[in-house]
């Protein structure tokens, strides 16, 4: 190989490197904050799915009285297991899921069975009976 | 001259590599950043919609408390022994304040001012809220707003549903 041969073999390579480093430099950076966008994006969306199936649970009901005054005044008007059972069922069914827990800031309200519940997170805000230091309870269900 | 080529070379192909690297940056960052941003946008509608719903179906319940802590206040036992529903509802109306003050402090949604008007008939009591204002819940990207009036009926002591 002549020295003109070398020069422009040398000159392609060094053209590829630079090409390559040009393109990796600017994608990687980009696909890294795409990624962590679209995991954000993900999360939140679960969490409104989670605050979905709060919203229909607390629309529905327990014998005659809904499931809202069954959650909000379980500290006054007591939560039995006919309750907790019903309330597992109604779960069930909004969840697709049997991996859940329900829990206020201060009691677990429902147990999960076995299992971790992770991945998805939503929270509900009830009016409670009146009482005047705390007049809205945060429930949240996290479920698999 | 002939010196001159390669270096004519180099800078083409650093020329390509630039103009390549640009389209990438553009084509890539440009398209997920709409798509992020609409994506974005739309989970925060959809969490500002959950957030006015949790209130408007928590109202009625609110307003149900607001009744029962007033008649505790009052010492009446029972709707049939309520007398003066003038200053009765002035303390509904004040204890319903505080679960307005409550929302907006937990929930982030604003419940307007309004007026609670109170019906007897034996032993069940209808209440009303009216208000000309809204329900509000506002963020930096999002504003959702809806109508706050509703009515309840109360038999005994309880919310009839």
């Amino acid at each position: 190989m002549d020295l003109k041969g070398f020069a422009i073999l040398t000159i392609a390579i060094l053209g590829i490197i630079t090409t390559f480093t040009a393109i990796l430099a600017v994608v990687v950076p980009l696909l890294t904050l795409k990624y962590h966008l679209a995991i954000e994006i993900k999360n939140t969306y679960e969490y409104n799915n989670a605050e979905l199936a709060l919203l229909s649970l607390v629309s529905k009901k327990h014998n005659d009285e809904s499931m809202y005054r069954v959650l909000s005044e379980r500290g006054t008007n007591g939560f039995d297991e006919n309750m907790q059972k019903d309330l597992k069922e109604k779960l069930q069914l909004l969840t697709y899921s049997k991996c859940f827990k329900l829990v206020s800031e201060t009691e677990t309200i429902l147990e999960p069975e076995n299992c971790e519940p992770v991945e998805n997170v939503g929270e509900i805000y009830l009016f409670t009976p009146y009482n005047q230091y705390s007049l809205v309870e945060k429930i949240t269900l996290v479920y698999k | 001259m002939k010196g001159i080529v390669p270096l004519i070379l180099i800078a083409l192909v650093a020329m390509a590599s630039i103009l390549i690297a640009e389209g990438i940056f553009l084509n890539v960052f440009l398209g997920s950043r709409v798509t992020n941003e609409e994506a974005a946008r739309e989970l925060e509608v959809l969490t500002a919609v959950n957030k006015i719903e949790m209130v408007k179906r928590g109202l009625p319940h609110a307003l149900h408390y607001s009744f029962l802590e007033a008649m505790k206040e009052a010492g009446y036992n029972s709707v049939e022994n309520i007398k003066d529903s003038s200053e009765f509802v002035k303390s509904i109306n004040s204890i319903f304040n505080e679960y307005r003050i409550a929302s907006e402090e937990n929930i982030g949604v604003k419940i307007p001012g309004g007026e609670i008007s109170l019906d007897i008939s034996g032993n069940q009591a209808t209440l009303s809220f009216s208000s000309s204002g809204l329900l509000a819940y506002e963020s930096d990207f999002v504003k959702v707003y809806d109508k706050p009036s509703f009515t309840i009926k109360i038999v005994g002591n309880s919310l009839f549903e």
